[in-house]
């Protein structure tokens, strides 16, 4: 009995290995083990989006879209999975022969492409719920949030991937603190690393009436340009956290160990 | 570029806090040899590692491998491998996929060796490492550690809990793999005299500073063991360096520092002595026990 057949299948796959640079494997790899859980997620929120309003619809009036308070695990769940990510990781990365500033790079690249991706999908179920309940006779509207249902598809995404990408990006610095700092540090700097994900809910939801672009820009200027403040201050966070997140990872000790 | 990676450290000092665990250390290892890196525990064995494969920076001096400063080295890191005893590993993913992610990291994988070894020590590769026991994660350190074939591979220590015939044939394994592939290989064990026998070159490491750094053949060259009635055992040791007695009634045995000539041997052996090599083992822990520094000095420390 030769060892593959002993083995069930083959221990490497016939093709010869993938060369590719070490920060491009490092966010394939990293996007592919977080697809995993991803597909999990996904048909939970598809089942709670699909249920619910039937639940609503049973016991009174279908008003509200379902999707759009599903964005708040969009925001955690990813958040979570790439604290642990941050704080583990790069053990292995290094020990396979990789440097930090690839891990970096990687880690970045993936944070962004997750956080398109999610922002992607949930704005896309967003337009479906919106069309099916459009054919069910429900009603249809947004809890709070700066846009109106009308605004467009292009504004719905900018604000999921405004508030997607921070959280992300968020994520990897907590776990990257606390996998460097320890865990003190890594509580104490809560209010800097995850306060920047408040920030953007807080300028997406407008649901505390606290809008300061309306102050700055005008009243008859806000609503024309409340998207492109948003994206500003979105990219300024995350380019915040991104360089915070460099500037502690390309440092990193990997801590001893013992099994 | 490819080829064996020498090490060589200057002055090199790290700090875990405020403990110094190593201290000024200059030590050299040499390019396509396997050396035996030895100590008792807390030596800096580890720390030494975990510098040489970019696991972390010192506090001071340098490491040089294969003449280059290893932190973010992308060339040079691909080459340089640490295998610890907890193993560094995807611990959610199985051991298939592990292998798989290892080989796109190191170019001079090699699958078929991979795959003998994973039989020889009967690894699952579709189990995860979270599930495999002592033994089972030390196991699947060495299939990684060997089948790299990284330029320098260091190996901390990576057969613990690992049965006998395992790590006899790690021990056969490494020993084939690096005649058909030279390479630097740097192992790390307390189980001196099971690798006494793959050891070219060895470095002794005590409180953060090299004790000694030697061809081990030189290394136990050096150490006598003489048994024999404890009063002849006595008298030859007189004006000899002494790195350990033992008595038991009349009969007492001492290891010492002695290259006697044909003459010298033969009094000895007219007087009753047994004159034997002393285990690489047996002068390790004589030359770290307290004050023992002496002796090393005399052996030809590099301190």
């Amino acid at each position: 009995m030769s060892a593959d057949v002993a083995r069930g299948r083959p221990l490497f796959p016939a093709r010869p290995p993938r060369r590719s640079s070490p920060a491009l494997r490092t966010a394939r790899d990293l996007l592919a083990w977080f697809v995993q859980m991803g597909l999990v997620y996904w048909a939970i929120v598809l089942v709670a989006v699909v249920a619910v309003p039937f639940v609503v619809d049973r016991f009174g009036a279908v008003e509200v879209s379902i999707v759009w308070f599903a964005r708040q695990s969009g925001i955690w769940f990813p958040f979570s999975v790439l604290i642990g990510v941050a704080a583990t990781y790069p053990t292995v990365h290094v020990a396979s022969g990789m440097t930090r500033r690839a891990y970096v790079r990687g880690a970045l690249l993936a944070a962004v492409v997750l956080g398109t991706a999610f922002a992607l999908v949930m704005s896309l179920l967003l337009e479906v719920e919106r069309a099916w309940y459009g054919a069910m006779g429900w009603g249809w509207r947004l809890q709070d949030g700066w846009f109106a249902p009308d605004e467009g598809f292009g504004t719905v995404l900018l604000a999921y991937v405004a508030t997607f990408v921070v959280a992300n990006l968020s994520g990897v610095l907590v776990g990257t603190v606390y996998g460097a700092a320890g865990g003190w540090w890594g509580t104490l700097t809560l209010p800097l690393t995850v306060g920047p994900v408040f920030v953007v809910i807080a300028l997406v939801d407008a649901g505390a009436g606290w809008l300061p672009f309306a102050d700055l820009l005008g009243a008859a200027r806000a609503a024309e340009l409340t998207p492109l403040a948003v994206a500003v201050v979105a990219a300024v966070l995350a380019a915040a956290l991104a360089v915070a997140f460099h500037l502690i990872a390309v440092r990193r000790s990997v801590a001893p160990r013992r099994g | 570029m490819t080829g064996p990676l020498g090490l060589e450290a200057r002055g090199l000092t790290v700090r875990h806090g405020r403990k110094t665990a190593l201290d000024a250390v200059d030590v050299a290892i040499p390019a396509g040899s396997i050396t035996g890196l030895l100590g008792r525990n807390g030596s800096g064995k580890t720390t030494l590692a975990s510098v040489a494969a970019a696991f972390r920076r010192p506090d001071g001096g340098r490491l040089l491998v294969g003449g280059e400063d290893p932190w973010e080295n992308a060339d040079l890191l691909p080459r340089v491998l640490l295998v610890r005893e907890c193993g560094d590993v995807l611990d959610t993913e199985s051991l298939r996929t592990n292998l798989q992610f290892t080989e796109e990291c190191r170019p001079g994988f090699s699958r078929e060796v991979a795959e003998r070894l994973m039989d020889t020590f009967e690894l699952d590769p579709g189990a995860k490492p979270q599930r495999l026991s002592r033994g089972q994660r030390s196991a699947f350190g060495i299939v990684q550690g060997i089948a790299s074939r990284a330029d320098l591979t260091i190996l901390d220590e990576v057969h613990l809990g690992l049965d006998a015939p395992s790590r006899y044939a790690f021990y056969d394994a490494l020993l084939a793999d690096y005649i058909a592939h030279p390479r630097t290989i740097v192992l790390s064990s307390h189980l001196i005299d099971e690798v006494e026998r793959l050891l070219e070159h060895v470095v002794v490491l005590d409180r953060g500073r090299v004790l000694l750094a030697q061809e081990a053949d030189v290394l136990t060259a050096r150490g006598i063991a003489v048994t024999g009635p404890a009063r002849e055992v006595e008298r030859f040791v007189v004006g000899r360096t002494v790195l350990g007695r033992q008595q038991l009634g009349g009969t007492a045995q001492a290891t010492v520092l002695a290259t006697l000539s044909d003459g010298e041997a033969a009094d000895a052996r007219a007087a009753g002595l047994q004159l034997g090599p002393v285990p690489l083992q047996d002068l390790v822990v004589h030359l770290t026990e307290d004050g023992a520094a002496e002796a090393a000095a005399e052996m030809g420390r590099v301190r």
